[in-house]
């Protein structure tokens, strides 16, 4: 019996759950006479909760009053349900043990099958892989051979370039040497010289930094000098740009006051039996000695008013002036002067 | 004259002036006197011309003609330097003749002859230095050369001092004697024309009428003399009245009013005495006569249609055109200068005032606002100026500028009346009264300078200042 229990563990794990659920069928009661516990076909031991199909769930509970002889008369039925249920399930275990028993010589069966088949398929697969690897053997034999074939004559060739091509190199090796000797020795030659050169170089441009370095101090020097000097030359600059200023200023109100006092000598001169207009002006033109002599009179931009009688009048006033009065200071004396007149 | 006029001064005549002595009258000669000049006149010397017969050259002397000295220093200086005299005499001292002439216009101020350091007679003469602190600008100096058979030679040279130059010089040969006057007047508009600019009025006429008594008799005399008085010559005697005379625009006929039958008539007589004609004898007044500018017209009041009215008359055929019709009176009609209107007196407004009519539409309108009398108009040359009689306290000489409508009362002298512009428009001669008799004034027209021209021996009134003499 263990001896079987321990060759067919899975026939009898199946068997107990069997047992277990037939076992817990017959211990449920229930309550909806109607429903249907569905067996898994594929002898699955869970029951999942989705797949007991509720088929009374849309229609809701209803209670009502029911007196005792209906219920009793319910509870012998539901007895008489119990019973036959019993009764059913007596022969559904009979029923089971029977199919488990055709289960377990079919599964014999199958096995054996299985076994047998896989052993032929195993052999099948042996027969192919054995037939695969003699072809791949042949090919791998005759693209070795290809491959030999090949690089033989690769290698020939290869030899044949290998063999000009070190010749040329040769030559080309021999001619890259003198070419590399020659221009070595140029380098050599140019190196020396650029070297020379360098050194001239650094040596110039020291001395040019030097030089350089000293110009700059000595610009710098020339610079703050020049600067100073700069600095001196404008302050006298402006203070006698400043005394110009005041003494141009104080020569131009001397001036004004000379040039007046000539205007107002020559007013005083003015005198004419001629009606003239009040409005007559002209310029007068006196060019007089340093004694204040008139040498000669001319009058000019007269405007429309002024007559000719006007005219000759005023230069007459101005010869009537002599001597023409004597500037303030000397050197505002003019030759030439001319003034507005407006009698 | 005016009617007007005429009634009032001869109520009014009885005021007499002791200020001044004359000497006793002995013919009756215009007399010039300067009575107001310009403050500011300009010093001039008029230096004496040389006289030269042959070889002989000499300054003439000064003072021999008949006007009367009216600066007493001037005749004693004669004394002190006079140039060395010639036994033969210069017919005319012209220089002095352009003295007196710069001298009456009131512009001038002629230096004496004893302020003169020397006389020369040629630019050469001249020492410019000498005459430098003279205060003098300008200077005349000339030559008289006989040239026998009463003919001379006049040479003049017009200097600026200050310049040292000459500003003028002319030369007239051949002048007869009665001319060298003449000549003298011309110089000196040459001068007055140079300095002043305005053409001199020297050289023209005056006409006036002269009244003297002689016992109960009055006599009348229309004369002509220069502009300075001088020549005077009597163009109609009468023992009636003479008046209105009026320079036809050639200088050479004269139209006036005369008395002489017993009532007013017009007379035109030329200069010449080559013919008078009687030109207005109609009823009632013949007064005031005109001549038009072109001198073929005489504008004329006549009342021959009951009152007076202006009319005018074509001087050739007599004709009348009446140009007022009122009841008032309308006289004294001058002619403006360009002939297309007539400026006249009118009492329309109970009051004489002067107004104008326009010949072509005989338009009237009113001109003298100033005052409650202005009458006896008269017109500058230039058409400017309107000078009348204007009544206010007394009766003066106002003058109206047609251009601005100023008014301006020039003279301050009694009754004047019958104002006439010299014919460059620059001075004004007018009758007016002085110690009861009348006399004649010249008044710049800017009132600045006036003269009184006076007969001795008798009164003198109705001027009228002549065109010029000659063509410029």
């Amino acid at each position: 019996m263990i001896g079987f229990i321990i060759r067919h563990p899975i026939a009898v794990g199946l068997s107990i759950l069997l047992h277990i659920v037939i076992a817990l069928f017959m211990t449920i009661e229930w309550s909806e006479p109607n429903t249907v516990v569905k067996v898994s076909a594929q002898g699955s031991d869970t029951i999942k909760p989705s797949e007991i199909v509720d088929t009374n769930r849309s229609e809701p509970l209803k209670t009502f009053a029911v007196d005792a002889s209906l219920v009793q008369q319910q509870l012998e039925r539901i007895r008489a349900q119990e019973e036959a249920r019993k009764l059913e399930s007596q022969l559904l275990s009979a029923k089971t043990e029977q199919e488990r028993k055709r289960l377990k010589e079919l599964q014999k069966r199958q096995k054996i099958e299985q076994a047998k088949a896989e052993k032929a398929r195993k052999l099948a697969a042996q027969q192919r892989a054995k037939t695969e690897a003699e072809r791949r053997k042949t090919a791998l034999e005759r693209q070795k051979t290809e491959e030999a074939k090949r690089l033989a004559k690769l290698e020939k060739q290869k030899a044949e370039a290998e063999k000009i091509k070190a010749k040329e190199a040769k030559q080309a090796a021999a001619l890259a040497e003198e070419e590399r000797l020659k221009s070595l020795e140029k380098a050599k030659e140019a190196e020396k010289i650029r070297l020379a050169e360098e050194q001239r170089k650094i040596a110039l441009e020291k001395e040019n930094l030097a030089k350089a370095k000293e110009n700059e101090a000595l610009k710098i020097a020339q610079e703050k000098a020049r600067a100073a000097a700069a600095l001196q030359r404008q302050l006298e600059e402006e203070a006698t740009a400043q005394r110009a200023a005041q003494k141009r200023k104080q020569m131009l109100s001397l001036r004004e006051t000379y040039i007046s006092a000539i205007s107002a000598k020559v007013r005083d001169n003015w005198r004419t039996p001629a009606r003239i207009s009040p409005k007559a002006q002209c310029d007068l033109r006196i060019t007089q000695t340093p004694k204040g002599s008139v040498t000669s009179v001319k009058v000019l931009n007269c405007n429309e008013f002024a007559t000719k009688q006007f005219k000759e009048a005023a230069e007459k006033a101005v010869y009537r002036s002599e001597p023409i009065p004597e500037p303030p200071v000397k050197e505002l004396f003019e030759r030439v002067i001319t003034f507005e007149f407006k009698p | 004259m005016s009617p007007f006029v005429v009634l009032f001064s001869r109520a009014k005549v009885t005021f007499v002036f002791c200020i001044l002595l004359f000497s006793p009258p002995l013919w009756a000669e215009l007399t010039i006197e300067i009575s107001e000049g310009y403050d500011n006149a300009i010093p001039i010397a008029i230096v004496p011309f040389g006289f030269e017969t042959a070889v002989l050259s000499v300054a003439v002397k000064e003072g021999q003609q008949g006007l009367e000295a009216s600066k007493p220093s001037e005749s004693k200086s004669d004394k002190i330097s006079s140039p060395p005299l010639s036994q033969e005499k210069a017919p005319l001292d012209l220089a002095q003749v352009v003295a007196a002439n710069l001298r009456r216009s009131g512009q001038f101020k002629p230096l004496l002859n004893s302020s003169m350091p020397s006389y020369p007679t040629s630019i050469e003469q001249i020492e410019f230095r000498q005459w430098r602190p003279l205060d003098i600008d300008n200077m005349l100096i000339g030559k008289l050369i006989d040239q026998g058979d009463g003919f001379y030679q006049v040479d003049m040279r017009f200097m600026d001092v200050l310049r040292k130059r000459q500003v003028l010089g002319k030369r007239w040969n051949q002048v007869p004697k009665e001319n060298l006057r003449q000549i003298a007047h011309q110089i000196s508009d040459l001068i007055y024309e140079e300095l002043t600019g305005i053409r001199g009025a020297f050289n023209t006429q005056i006409a006036y009428v002269t009244m003297r008594k002689k016992g109960k008799k009055r006599h009348y005399t229309l004369e002509v003399a220069d502009s300075d008085g001088f020549n005077a010559q009597a163009i109609l005697k009468s023992t009636q009245p003479i008046m209105s005379p009026s320079w036809s625009p050639d200088g050479k006929k004269l139209a006036y009013v005369s008395f002489e039958n017993g009532r007013s008539e017009v007379f035109i007589q030329s200069l010449d005495g080559q013919y008078r004609h009687k030109v207005a004898s109609f009823k009632g007044i013949n007064s005031s006569p005109a001549w038009s500018p072109d001198g073929k017209k005489l504008a004329l009041t006549l009342s021959k249609d009951g009152s007076a009215d202006i009319y005018i008359m074509d001087v050739k055929s007599r004709k009348l055109q009446r140009l007022t019709k009122r009841w008032s009176i309308e006289t004294e009609a001058i002619w403006a200068p360009n002939g297309q209107s007539l400026f006249f007196n009118s009492d329309r407004r109970g009051q004489p005032q002067v107004f104008q009519v326009f010949l072509d539409t005989l338009e009237i309108r009113r001109v003298s606002f100033e005052g409650r009398y202005n009458a006896n108009p008269e017109i500058s040359p230039n058409g400017r100026y309107l000078a009348m009689v204007h009544g206010q306290g007394g009766f003066n000489i106002g003058l109206l500028d047609l251009y601005t409508d100023e008014f301006n009362v020039l003279t301050d002298t009694f009754l004047d009346e019958s104002p006439s512009f010299a014919p460059n428009g620059e001075m004004i001669l007018y009758a007016m009264n002085r110690n009861g008799r009348g006399q004649l004034a010249v008044v710049a027209i800017d009132g600045n300078t006036s003269q009184i021209l006076r007969v001795k021996n008798g009164e003198v009134r109705e001027p009228a200042w002549g065109p010029f003499l000659t063509q410029q």
